[in-house]
């Protein structure tokens, strides 16, 4: 699955509470904000198996909201930005969604570059949760 | 030629409040479930003090374990619920849609193309119910 694969996955070994509060903290930082979210509990893996805990947060900046919807409205439909988020175990599944996934065709005028900018700063809050954890670990990044 | 653009518009012949609750109906009608709405302008005010005109996006979503019965991919879920805008424009509304994904797309696997195609298609159904397909790309 291409187009969902090109999204990202990362694994943080942390629990879903400190993994969430881990995440929450690092979005925060980049100067991004949890604009809503949404309990998906009860979500199955490729195995069936049922995620404990589950929840998709809505990720965006104002002032790439703003760019974005500035010569076209229609850019909205790719903000804000999914981030799912999956208890399993001792660790934490994160899968940060790619909306291009989703589309075909030209996108609408001035929403590439904020969607780029929003899609790389959210990759660098979620790799500094990562690169933040294994210095205190000593092990290697675990980004998939 | 250029690309198609992938994005539809509509056009609503009432002001943006109005076409809000139509919308909101057209979609509970086509047994949509709205799971939340972000006031994009209101947000854009509050951090920037930049006043722009109304634009709402409506997150939609089908009934819960739609994608998981039709055998989709479960990080096709990081991708819903959809994202419905609708902006006003001057005395009359836009509602911006994504494009219905063909059926002949090779990105995804056939299950989570087939839910994906299954909601754009009742969205696409619902929004026509109170306005005009106005712009296809060109």
């Amino acid at each position: 699955m291409d187009a969902l694969v090109s999204g990202r996955n990362y694994t943080i070994a942390h629990r879903f509470e400190k993994a969430l509060r881990l995440i929450r903290n690092a979005l925060a930082e980049s100067e991004l904000s949890v604009a809503g979210e949404f309990d998906t509990t009860g979500l199955a893996d490729h195995d069936g198996k049922k995620y404990e805990r589950s929840r998709i947060l809505l990720i965006d900046s104002p002032l790439l909201n703003f760019e974005a919807l500035a010569l076209d409205r229609a850019a909205g439909v790719f903000f804000p930005l999914h981030l799912l988020v999956s208890a399993d175990g001792e660790r934490t599944q994160v899968f940060a969604a790619n909306p291009i996934a989703l589309s075909e065709g030209r996108l609408p005028m001035g929403a590439a570059g904020p969607m780029g900018r929003l899609g790389a700063r959210v990759a660098l809050a979620l790799e500094s949760v990562l690169l933040e954890d294994h210095a205190h670990r000593g092990e290697p990044e675990s980004e998939e | 030629m250029s690309e198609e653009l992938a994005t539809t518009t509509y056009a609503v012949r009432e002001p943006f409040e109005q076409a809000v609750r139509s919308l909101r109906k057209a979609l509970s009608d086509g047994n949509l479930k709205l799971a939340g709405e972000l006031d994009m302008s209101s947000r854009i005010r509050q951090r920037l003090l930049v006043d722009t005109a109304p634009c709402r996006v409506l997150f939609v979503t089908a009934e819960p374990g739609v994608f998981e019965e039709l055998g989709a991919d479960p990080c096709a879920a990081a991708l819903t619920p959809l994202h419905v805008v609708i902006s006003a424009r001057g005395s009359q509304t836009e509602v911006h849609l994504l494009r219905t994904l063909s059926d002949h797309q090779q990105r995804m696997d056939r299950p989570t193309l087939a839910a994906f195609r299954s909601l754009q298609i009742r969205i696409a159904e619902a929004v026509e119910r109170i306005g005009m397909r106005c712009r296809f790309g060109s």
